[in-house]
């Protein structure tokens, strides 16, 4: 009984036990299954973001863009110091003989150039050996090595900025074929010996970096593979944990089951971060080529490629421009390396290391080169293209910057707005250069710090114009030719004019005196205000301010007398557009500062054409522009003569604001039109009229750029008459005085003055002597 | 239990191991590869040029800086340029995509000869022309009339710029317009 009560209870205890593990054995079955399952969902969700990251768009790569690609004929004007900046700019070496594209020598004023095959719009330009002369300020001639003259060719396009995505990542997309073979076994010797054999994770060098680690009590191995950094630099964040460090295993593992081992390598090598610039980010071996080199990848030697591959390790640490003891030393280490694992021999490995680093001085194709200009593309780009397609597509968009008059402007105009400044602190600045006949934007300059990407004065920095306005107000008076003539008479004498709110408003002139009766052409050469406001009123406001919109502005105009004498604010960039469609004869063409846009494959995806529309009377234009070359031969603009020879025949205005708080000029040449603005921020008075400070500045950059002359051609409706300036009849040419002035056909005097000349020495008959010189 | 213990300490070496190597790691400064476009690293020392600019630059500078001369322009011609060999090769190629169908990359050719002469009437006509086969009439016509404006005493270009005009117009249905234009064309001649 008691055996039995004994063994059952020995059963009870052991079925009692036996329920306990049994439960237990459950439970620890059903928690395995369902972490199992766990485990298998979470990598099938791992699976899914390593596809969905890896096969769709991998990279956003920002938009890339170009400015001109200098063009090269015969008789073009251009000098040997001007095609020597560009071939820097484009990161050519100087060699004893142009063996390789992207090289060059210099022999006085000859050059040989190997350039490099490039794709435009239009097709792709072929690398070549070219032959240059310079005579003067000329390309006198242009031949193929062999000595076959060339007509026309175009050097490839600066890379000058890229449009970046909101978190700063820039890189250039570069395919595993175009990945040097040198540079990729660097790396994977380097990085990841058994790249090519493990699965995503090397456990034997995850045991081999421990080991050392332990050893060292640091940090002196990493035993990450290229996969496994690859992964943590694409899908994980910056937190470090066992969690992240299982994560990063797990994904390798799924990465490397996905795909191929170069399709890895080649993202590792786009992903790679290889420097800071700024608050840019240098992505990648193609971008970091650029970057330090100013080169394209293919082009590096095994010096520079060793560079890069030390890099990896470190970009800050071992940042060649900061620490270039430490760069070399690393550099060096991977040459040795590779030669102890037979990639490159001995002489190949001391060669290589005794080479300079060779990084360029300045930073590569930095997004903020050119940031005024920059900006000014991004914002024309928006109106097409959406912010994402612009910092992720890796389109090519080529702009009309011409780097070169971008960086005289930049320099004549800080230099003269330092001078200016010398007992005037705050004072700023910002310039707009284009081409006058194809309103193709040339420069930008956003203020007297020109790399420093604030404030954006030519495109943001809304000021009234002052007497720029005043071309409108003498087109819209010579539009009535039945009224007005170059010579017609207006008083410039005191008025008080009331506006509609019934306030008296009394223009005065800048020198505070009344001129009497003048010549039309005299009152605009001279800018007087009086005249000026008499002759708005006569014509019109309603037609001023057509005739503004007309000439390309867009804003809406406050018609109020104060109008006549530049009461309305614009930006430098709206006043260039106005001045475009004068220096192009009354064609106004919108001012572009693109050209074309290629896909990332390099293919044509937009052209942003010539436009041109003929918004303004040819005639009267002319008639304007005759006189706007008055204000600089003999007017407020003379003092352009210390800048520019009186032959150039230059056209321009000057502009001055109350109590001189802008100070504006605004002209053109033969082939550009700019305009620059010179005031202070906090819109205090800066001092200065618009002769003693814009112009200033623009006559220094327009040494600069070599404009060439403006030789205006008489449309077909103008006349030019002898006339007697007095009476303003028509004269014998032999008459005492008679001087030629042109006029719109049909509108000529018709009675003729009796040829003598009494009134001689008239202050009115002086004044217009000057304008016919 | 034993077994889970294990487990739990493994698992809490290995942790603390990461940890211990992130730690190293955070304060090294040999490991900042990756990471960046949230990293900020600091430029305040200005970069100094590694390589020396070459003698022949700085003589170019030089040159410049002492350039306080007057700029002189070089005389300019009044009449049509003569059309240089660098742009009616152009011309030539547009001519031919023109025929070929091109018209986009005719017109692509003719601006990049605009470039190089701006004031040539000649290439503005071309232009006119391209814009006409695209049928853009209202470019067209304006085109035609920018070579106008530069086209000075040339008879025979004004004739074709107004019969384009006129053609212009006429695709736009403008007949009085054209035949206004037609007699400009004849008045040229």
């Amino acid at each position: 009984m008691a055996r039995r009560s004994n063994s059952r209870k020995r059963k009870k205890t052991q079925r009692r036990n036996k329920k306990k593990s049994s439960w237990l054995r459950r439970w620890i079955i059903r928690a395995g299954l369902l972490s199992c399952l766990a485990v298998a969902g979470y990598s099938v969700y791992l699976d899914y973001i390593v596809q969905h990251e890896f096969a769709g768009k991998r990279w956003a790569v920002p938009a890339r863009v170009y400015g001109r690609p200098l063009e090269l004929y015969p008789s073009a004007a251009l000098t040997s110091d001007q095609l020597l900046g560009e071939l820097k700019q484009l990161g050519y070496t100087s060699v004893r003989y142009p063996h390789h594209p992207g090289s060059y020598s210099r022999n006085g004023h000859r050059f040989l150039v190997h350039t490099r095959s490039f794709v435009f719009w239009d097709g792709k330009e072929p690398g070549q050996v070219l032959d240059l002369q310079f005579s003067g300020a000329q390309l006198s001639s242009l031949k193929t090595a062999s000595g076959k003259n060339v007509g026309l060719v175009r050097l490839d396009a600066p890379a000058v900025g890229s449009i970046y995505p909101a978190h700063n990542e820039d890189r250039v997309l570069i395919k595993r074929s175009e990945l040097p073979k040198k540079l990729a076994q660097a790396l994977v010797a380097v990085e990841d010996r058994s790249f090519y054999r493990h699965y995503g994770v090397d456990v034997k060098a995850i045991a081999r970096a421990m080991w050392a680690n332990i050893r060292a009590r640091s940090v002196v191995q990493g035993g990450s593979t290229l996969t496994q950094q690859l992964v943590k630099n694409f899908f994980l964040t910056r937190e470090r944990s066992l969690w992240r460090k299982a994560n990063e295993a797990l994904m390798a593992l799924l990465l490397e089951r996905r795909y191929e081992k170069d399709e890895i390598l080649e993202a590792y090598a786009n992903e790679i971060y290889l420097g800071q610039d700024g608050e840019r980010a240098i992505h990648g071996f193609g971008l970091a080529s650029h970057f330090y080199f100013k080169r394209p990848l293919h082009e590096l030697n095994l010096a520079k490629q060793a560079l890069l591959v030390a890099l990896v390790r470190g970009p800050s640490y071992y940042d060649p421009r900061r620490h270039p003891k430490r760069a070399t030393k690393r550099r060096n280490l991977v040459l040795n390396i590779m030669r102890d694992q037979g990639l490159i021999t001995n002489k190949e490995a001391k060669n290589a290391a005794s080479a300079s680093l060779g990084v360029t001085g300045a930073k590569g194709s930095a997004s903020s080169r050119f940031p005024a200009f920059m900006d000014l593309v991004r914002r024309q780009l928006h109106r097409d293209y959406r912010e994402e397609d612009l910092t992720s597509e890796g389109l090519r968009i080529f702009t009309t910057l011409d780097p070169w008059v971008q960086k005289q402007a930049e320099k004549a105009l800080t230099k003269q707005i330092k001078h200016l400044a010398v007992d005037n602190k705050g004072l700023e600045s910002a310039a707009v250069i284009a081409g006058s006949q194809s309103g193709e934007v040339l420069a930008v300059v956003g203020g007297r710090t020109p790399g420093f990407a604030g404030f954006n004065r030519a495109l943001d920095a809304v000021r009234p114009i002052g007497s720029l306005v005043k071309p409108a107000v003498y087109l819209a008076a010579l539009m009535q030719p039945e009224r007005f003539n170059l010579l017609s008479p207006i008083e410039d004498t005191a008025l008080s004019v009331q506006s509609r709110n019934g306030d008296i408003w009394r223009p005065k002139n800048y020198d505070k005196r009344a001129h009497g009766t003048v010549p039309l052409h005299q009152a605009l050469a001279h800018s007087y205000n009086m005249a000026t406001v008499r002759l708005g009123m006569s014509v019109g406001l309603d037609q001023v301010a057509n005739q503004l919109q007309n000439l390309g502005l867009k804003r809406p105009v406050n018609i109020y007398p104060s109008l006549l004498l530049g009461a309305i604010s614009l930006t430098p960039l709206e006043v260039a557009q106005i001045y475009q469609t004068l220096a192009s004869g009354g064609f106004h063409s919108p001012l572009r500062a693109i050209r074309e846009v290629l896909t990332a494959e390099q293919q044509p995806l937009q052209r942003y054409p010539l436009t041109v529309k003929q918004t303004v009377p040819a005639d009267a234009v002319y008639l304007v522009n005759q006189v706007l070359q008055e204000v600089v031969r003999s007017g407020t603009g003379r003092a352009l003569a210390q800048y520019i020879s009186p032959q150039a025949n230059l056209a321009g205005k000057t502009g001055t604001t109350d109590d001189l708080r802008d100070s504006w000029f605004a002209g053109f040449s033969g082939d550009k039109v700019a305009v620059v603005w010179v005031g202070r921020d906090d819109n205090k008075p800066a001092g200065l009229s618009g002769s003693k400070g814009a112009l200033r500045v623009w006559g220094r950059i327009m040494q600069h750029i070599q404009p060439t002359a403006l030789e205006m051609l008489p449309p077909e409706s103008i006349e030019t008459v002898w006339t007697d300036p007095v009476s303003g009849l028509r004269a014998d040419e032999h008459c005492d005085g008679a001087i030629q002035v042109p006029y719109i056909i049909g509108f000529s005097p018709n009675e003729w003055a009796s040829c003598v000349s009494n009134i001689n020495g008239s202050v009115f008959n002086d004044l217009i002597e000057v304008f016919f010189e | 239990m034993k077994r889970l213990f294990v487990t739990a300490l493994i698992l809490l070496s290995i942790s603390l191991t990461g940890c211990l190597e992130s730690a190293y790691r955070m304060g090294a400064p040999v490991t900042d590869r990756g990471h960046a476009s949230t990293q900020k690293f600091p430029e305040t020392t200005p970069v100094q040029p590694q390589e020396k600019s070459a003698p022949i630059s700085s003589q170019a500078e030089k040159n410049q800086e002492v350039q306080i001369a007057v700029y002189t322009p070089p005389p300019s011609f009044k009449a049509n340029p003569v059309m240089s060999e660098a742009v009616s090769d152009l011309v030539q190629t547009a001519v031919r995509q023109k025929e070929v169908g091109n018209m986009v990359g005719a017109a692509a050719t003719m601006e990049r000869a605009l470039r190089i002469e701006p004031r040539n009437a000649h290439l503005w006509n071309q232009l006119a022309g391209v814009r006409l086969a695209q049928r853009q009439y209202s470019q067209a016509e304006d085109l035609a009339s920018k070579s106008n404006a530069l086209a000075a005493a040339d008879r025979d270009l004004r004739r074709d710029n107004w019969l384009l005009i006129a053609k212009a117009r006429r695709g736009v249905g403008n007949v009085s317009g054209a035949r206004l234009a037609e007699n400009r064309a004849d008045f040229s001649r």
